[in-house]
C-alpha cells in the first residue's frame, strides 16, 4: 500500500511538472511581449532579456490610446463576434442534428464548401455585393461575411459531438410522443454541452480575430480590433513598442469574453439541463 | 403545427444553414470561376475578355506554381502533424480532475486567442537571426545558430511551428470536448484490467477519440492550407519565394502583378484541391470509424 | 418551445438593430480619404482639426498600413463602387495601373490655384507625377525618398573613421569594423528579394549598369555583373546572416539593437533610429550622402506617396480643398524633419524645419540633392515593374547567398534580363515601342 501511494505521489509530481512546462512553452512568448511593450525597444533586443526589475515605460501605450479609440474597436469586435456566433449557432445546431441523424452527407458537404474556398475569393465579390446594398461599414455586413466561416465550422464539429449520442435516446422520445424538436432541445443539446461551448468559443474567437472580411468590408465607424493592428507596420517603419501595446490591447478583452463566455455557457447550459 | 415540424424536421432544420450558405457563396464561387477564365490584367486598362483555360495552361506549366504547391504541401503537413499529435496528447494529458484545471486550460487556450498578424510579428522579433531571443536561446543551450524564417532551408519549419504553436489551442479543446463526451464505463473498464496508462491511450482512448481526430484534422487542414495572414504578416512569401504557398502566390498574382484572371485560376485551383481532399477524408473517416 | 421562440425573438429584435443602417449627420460637404499610418498620418492628424473648422468639410480618415491600404483601395476601385473621395498611394508603383483604369483625376485645372503655389513644388521629378500617355498631372507629391547611409558615430570615432566617400573606403571600414565573433557587423542593406530593388539601384548604377537600356533589359551587362557581384560580396561578408529577409523594418531592428554599424537605406528611416523610445543609440546617429562608386554616386530621388483624386468622388471641391492641405506647409513642415521631405522648396526655410533638424541631415539632403542621375526612379520602368523587380531580385540574392562568389550569377543575370525582355513585349513596350 505504502508503494503504491508513493508511486501515486510521484505520478502527480511527474503529471504538474509535465503540465507546468507545457505552460511555459506556451506563456513565455506572450509574457515577453508583455514586458517588451513596456520597454524601450532598445531594452528589448538585450540577452539575456530582463524578465523582471526593470523601470516600466508607459510611451508605447499613451501613444496608441491617444491615436486609436480602443473602445469603441472593442465593442465593434465584440458586437461583430457574438453576433455572428449567435446567428451561426442558432443556424447551425438544427443542421448538425438533421444532417447527422439523417446522414445528410451532401448537405453536410455543401455547408462545409464555404470553409473550402479561399478567403481571397470572397473580397471582392462582397465587397461589390455589400456596397450595392449599402452596407459596407455596418454590423450587418461584418456579422454575415463571419457567419460565413462559423456556421461551417459550427456543423462539422457539432455533427461529430452529436454522433457521439446514441440515437436510441432520440427513438425513445418520440416514442413517448415527444417532437423532434423538443427532443433536440431537451434532450440532445444538454448531453453535447461541452461540443456546444467548445464550438462557441472557436467560432466567437475566429470572428474575433479575422482580419480580411474586417479589413474590406469595415470602416470607421465598425472597424474592430484586428485591422488595427495594422496601423503601426507602414510602409517606412515599424515602431514595434506600440504594435506590442497593441498586441496586449487586443488580446485582454479577448480573454476576457472567452473567459465569460466559457462561464456562462457552461453554467447557463446545466440550469436548463435541470430545469427542462 | 408542432407536429409538421416534427415530421418534416429533416428539412425545417437543415435548410436555413443550407440557403444561407448558398446564398453567400453561389456569388463569390462564379465570380472567381468566371474571373478564371479571362485575360483580366489590371495593367492593361482594357475590359476583362474571355481566354478559355489560357489561365490554367499557364499556371499548369509554370515551374513556380509547382514549387509552391509543393512547400504547400510540406507546410501543411508539417503543422499538421505536429498539432494533431500533440494536440490529442495534451487533451488526454489534463484531460482529469486536477486542482487548476481552468487556469490551465485558459493558457492553454491563450495563443488561439490572438490575431494571427499578432502572432506573426511576435515570432519575427524572436525568430530576428542576430538580435533575437530564439537564436539567444539556442546557443545558450548549446545548439547552432539558425536563420529561421531567413533562410530557405528553414523558413517553412519556422512558420509551420508558428502554425503549431498558435492553433494547436483549437486541437486541444476539441479533442478534451470529444473525451468529455465519451462513456466512462469503458475507461474504468480498463484501469480493472490493469492496463497501464500507455496501453488505455492505444487501446482505448485513441480508436475512441478517432472521429473526434477526424473532424478537427480535416478542419485544421482546409485552414492551414489556405494560411495567408500568418505568412503573410512574417515573410510575405520569402526569402526569395521559399515560403510562396499556393494562397501567398496567388495574393502576389493579383495585388502585386495585376492579374486577377490569373489569380482566380490559382484560387481556383487552391479551392479544387481543398475539395478533393476533404471529400476522400470524409470517405476515409467513414471506412475507418465504420470498422 | 416557449423558451425557444422567445430565445428566437430576442435574436430577431438585436439583428433589426444591428444591421439598421448609421445615420446621416451635420449639412457640411463630408469627405472620405484613405491615407497610410506613420509620420505622413501624424501630420495630418495634428492639423486637421484646425482644417475642418476653418472650411467646414468634415473628414472620414481612415488609415491603414501600406499593404493593407493598397489592397483596400484596388479592391473598392475595381468593383466601381467606392465612396473614396481622396486618398494617398505611391505613385511609382501604381499610377499605370490605376489610371489605366481610370482611377485617378486628372489634376491640370486644379493646380493654378493660387492656395497651392504649384510652383513651389518645382523640384518634384514631373515624369512621376504625370499620367503616362498623358500630359495631365495625376497627384501632388508629398514626400521624397532619397538613400543615405546611417552610421554610429560611438564606432566610427572608436576606430578613428570618417563616414566613406567612395566603394574602396566603403569596404576599408567594412574590414575594420566588422566583428561577427561579438555579434556585430559592419552594413546592413536591404536583401529581401523585392524589397531590395530600390536600395540596390544606385550601386548598379555606380558601376555603370541600369536595369534597362533603348528599350532592352540592361541587366546582364558588364556594369551590371560588376554591380550586383559587388552587392553580394558587401552583404555577403559584411552583413549579419539574417539579410535575406531583412526589408525596411530589419534595417531599424539592426541598427537600434546594435548589431550594425552601417544602414545604407531610405531616409525615412531616420525618424525610427533617432527616436529614444526605439534605440539605445538614439544619440549616436551620423547621417552622410551615400559613397560612390566607379561612375559616381547615384541615389533614387522617388516621390514616395502623393494624394490623388478618385474620379468618383461626388464632392471634388472639398477633395481639393483637403488635398491642397495634406499637400500644404504645415504638414510639410511636420514631416521633413521626421524624415521624409516635403517637395516644397519653401519648407527648407520654414523654421519650424531649421530648428528641428541636426546640421549633417541637412548637409546629407544638400549633398544628395546636388547629384544628377539618371537613377530617378531606382526601379526598372515599364508596366510589370514588380514582376519584374522579382525577377532581377532574384539573381542577387543569390549573389549575397555566394558572398559574390557564385559561379551560376552571369547566367543567372542573363536568365533574369531574357525574362524581363519577354515581360517588356508581353506588354508591346519592347525596344522600339519603349515609350517609359
Amino acid at each position: 500500500m505504502e508503494a503504491y501511494k508513493a508511486k501515486k505521489t510521484i505520478g502527480k509530481i511527474i503529471f504538474y511538472i509535465a503540465v507546468a512546462a507545457i505552460c511555459l512553452v506556451i506563456i513565455f512568448p506572450l509574457y515577453f511581449v508583455f514586458i517588451s511593450s513596456f520597454k524601450n525597444m532598445a531594452d528589448v533586443y538585450v540577452m539575456p532579456p530582463k524578465l523582471i526589475g526593470f523601470k516600466p515605460v508607459f510611451a508605447h501605450y499613451e501613444y496608441i490610446f491617444k491615436t486609436q479609440n480602443y473602445g469603441t474597436y472593442i465593442v465593434n469586435s465584440a458586437v461583430v463576434g457574438i453576433f455572428s456566433t449567435l446567428f451561426a449557432l442558432v443556424l447551425g445546431l438544427p443542421a448538425a442534428y438533421a444532417i447527422n441523424r439523417n446522414g445528410m452527407k451532401n448537405s453536410l458537404l455543401g455547408i462545409l464548401v464555404a470553409r473550402l474556398l479561399p478567403p481571397m475569393s470572397f473580397l471582392l465579390p462582397f465587397y461589390f455585393i455589400f456596397s450595392e446594398l449599402g452596407m459596407v461599414d455596418t454590423y450587418g455586413a461584418l456579422i454575415l461575411s463571419h457567419m460565413v466561416l462559423s456556421v461551417p465550422l459550427i456543423v462539422w464539429l457539432m455533427e461529430g459531438f452529436i454522433a457521439g449520442i446514441p440515437r436510441e435516446l432520440d427513438e425513445a422520445a418520440t416514442i413517448d410522443g415527444c417532437t423532434r424538436q423538443r427532443c433536440f432541445g431537451s434532450i440532445i443539446l444538454p448531453m453535447c454541452k461541452s461540443g456546444m461551448a467548445t464550438s462557441t468559443i472557436l467560432s466567437f474567437l475566429g470572428s474575433w480575430n479575422n482580419f480580411q472580411f474586417a479589413l474590406i468590408l469595415s470602416g470607421p465607424r465598425t472597424r474592430t480590433l484586428p485591422v488595427t493592428l495594422q496601423y503601426f507596420v507602414s510602409g517606412a517603419d515599424i515602431r514595434w513598442g506600440r504594435m506590442l501595446a497593441a498586441t496586449i490591447v487586443v488580446i485582454i478583452p479577448a480573454i476576457v469574453v472567452t473567459l465569460l463566455l466559457q462561464k456562462n455557457i457552461v453554467s447557463g447550459m446545466t440550469a436548463g439541463a435541470v430545469k427542462g | 403545427m408542432n407536429d409538421w415540424i416534427s415530421d418534416h424536421y429533416k428539412w425545417v432544420f437543415v435548410a436555413p444553414a443550407l440557403i444561407f450558405m448558398v446564398l453567400m457563396i453561389v456569388v463569390p464561387i462564379v465570380m472567381t470561376l468566371a474571373f478564371s477564365l479571362t485575360d483580366w490584367n489590371l495593367l492593361t486598362g482594357r475590359a476583362p475578355s474571355f481566354n478559355g483555360l489560357a489561365n490554367y495552361i499557364e499556371i499548369l506549366k509554370s515551374p513556380d506554381f509547382w514549387h509552391s504547391f509543393g512547400i504547400t504541401f510540406y507546410y501543411t503537413f508539417l503543422a499538421i502533424a505536429m498539432e494533431l499529435v500533440a494536440g490529442v496528447l495534451l487533451a488526454v494529458l489534463i484531460n482529469k480532475d486536477f486542482r487548476g484545471k481552468g487556469v490551465v486550460k485558459t493558457i492553454i487556450l491563450l495563443p488561439y486567442m490572438m490575431a494571427p498578424v499578432a502572432v506573426g510579428m511576435m515570432w519575427m522579433l524572436f525568430y530576428e537571426p542576430t538580435s533575437g531571443f530564439m537564436n539567444w536561446l539556442f546557443t545558450t543551450i548549446g545548439l547552432p545558430r539558425s536563420g529561421f524564417t531567413s533562410a530557405r532551408g528553414s523558413v517553412i519549419p519556422s512558420l509551420a511551428f508558428v502554425e503549431f504553436w498558435q492553433m494547436t489551442p483549437m486541437v486541444v479543446i476539441v479533442c478534451m470536448a470529444g473525451l468529455a463526451a465519451l462513456p466512462e464505463d469503458c475507461m474504468e473498464a480498463a484501469v480493472v484490467d490493469g492496463a497501464t496508462p500507455i496501453q488505455t491511450f492505444f487501446r482505448v482512448k485513441l480508436p475512441m477519440l478517432l472521429p473526434t481526430i477526424f473532424s478537427i484534422g480535416l478542419l485544421r487542414f482546409v485552414d492551414v492550407f489556405k494560411s495567408f495572414d500568418l505568412i503573410y504578416a512574417m515573410t510575405k512569401g520569402g526569402p526569395a519565394n521559399a515560403s510562396r504557398t499556393l494562397n501567398i502566390y496567388a495574393y502576389e498574382e493579383a495585388f502585386s502583378y495585376y492579374k486577377f484572371g490569373l489569380s482566380s485560376s490559382i484560387l481556383t485551383v487552391v479551392f479544387i484541391i481543398v475539395l478533393a481532399i476533404s471529400f476522400a477524408t470524409m470517405k476515409l473517416k467513414n471506412k475507418v470509424v465504420e470498422v | 418551445m416557449k423558451k425557444l421562440l422567445s430565445v428566437l425573438l430576442v435574436v430577431l429584435m438585436a439583428a433589426s438593430l444591428v444591421f439598421a443602417g448609421g445615420s446621416k449627420e451635420s449639412a457640411g460637404p463630408r469627405i472620405r480619404v484613405l491615407s497610410m499610418t506613420a509620420q505622413i498620418s501624424d501630420g495630418i492628424l495634428e492639423y486637421l482639426d484646425e482644417f475642418e473648422e476653418e472650411s467646414g468639410i468634415k473628414v472620414d480618415l481612415e488609415l491603414y498600413g501600406e499593404a493593407e491600404l493598397r489592397q483596400k483601395e484596388m479592391t473598392e476601385f475595381m468593383t466601381g463602387n467606392s465612396t473614396v473621395d481622396v486618398y494617398l498611394f505611391s505613385p511609382l508603383q501604381d499610377m499605370a495601373a490605376f489610371s489605366q483604369n481610370g482611377w485617378i483625376e486628372p489634376l491640370d485645372e486644379y493646380l493654378d490655384d493660387p492656395e497651392l503655389n504649384w510652383d513651389d513644388f518645382s523640384s518634384a521629378p514631373p515624369k512621376q507625377i504625370t499620367i503616362p500617355g498623358t500630359d495631365s498631372i495625376g497627384c501632388l507629391p508629398l514626400y521624397s525618398s532619397v538613400q543615405l547611409m546611417y552610421y554610429r558615430t560611438d564606432v566610427f570615432e572608436k576606430y578613428g573613421l570618417e563616414p566613406p566617400k567612395d566603394y574602396d573606403e566603403l569596404i576599408e571600414v567594412c574590414k575594420k569594423i566588422n566583428d561577427p565573433a561579438n555579434n556585430f557587423y559592419a552594413i546592413a542593406c536591404r536583401g529581401e528579394r523585392n524589397a531590395l530593388t530600390s536600395q540596390y539601384s544606385p550601386f548598379l548604377f555606380a558601376f555603370g549598369g541600369s536595369f534597362i537600356k533603348d528599350g532592352k533589359s540592361n541587366f546582364a551587362s558588364e556594369g551590371s555583373y560588376e554591380a550586383t557581384k559587388f552587392y553580394g560580396e558587401l552583404l555577403g561578408n559584411y552583413a549579419p546572416p539574417g539579410i535575406l529577409t531583412a526589408g525596411y523594418s530589419q534595417m531599424t531592428q539592426l541598427f537600434n539593437s546594435g548589431t550594425v554599424g552601417m544602414v545604407i537605406d531610405a531616409n525615412a528611416l531616420y525618424a525610427t533610429l533617432v527616436d529614444p523610445a526605439e534605440s539605445a543609440y538614439a544619440d549616436k546617429v551620423g547621417v552622410a550622402a551615400i559613397p560612390a562608386g566607379p561612375e559616381g554616386a547615384h541615389s533614387y530621388m522617388q516621390v514616395s506617396w502623393a494624394v490623388a483624386m478618385y474620379p468618383g468622388s461626388k464632392n471634388k471641391e472639398a477633395a481639393w480643398e483637403f488635398m491642397k492641405f495634406v499637400a500644404g506647409s504645415d504638414v510639410a513642415a511636420y514631416i521633413t524633419p521626421l524624415g521624409m521631405p516635403s517637395f516644397r522648396n519653401s519648407v527648407w526655410t520654414d523654421e519650424r524645419v531649421e530648428s528641428a533638424m541636426t546640421p549633417d541631415m541637412v548637409q546629407a539632403y544638400a549633398d544628395t540633392y546636388a547629384i544628377t542621375t539618371n537613377n530617378e526612379f531606382g526601379l526598372p520602368r515599364m508596366t510589370a515593374v514588380t514582376e519584374a523587380r522579382d525577377i532581377m531580385g532574384g539573381a542577387v540574392v543569390y549573389s549575397i547567398e555566394t558572398k559574390g562568389q557564385g559561379p551560376e550569377l552571369k547566367g543567372m543575370m542573363e536568365e533574369a534580363a531574357a525574362e524581363v525582355d519577354e515581360l517588356l513585349k508581353a506588354y508591346d513596350e519592347y525596344g522600339e515601342n519603349y515609350n517609359w
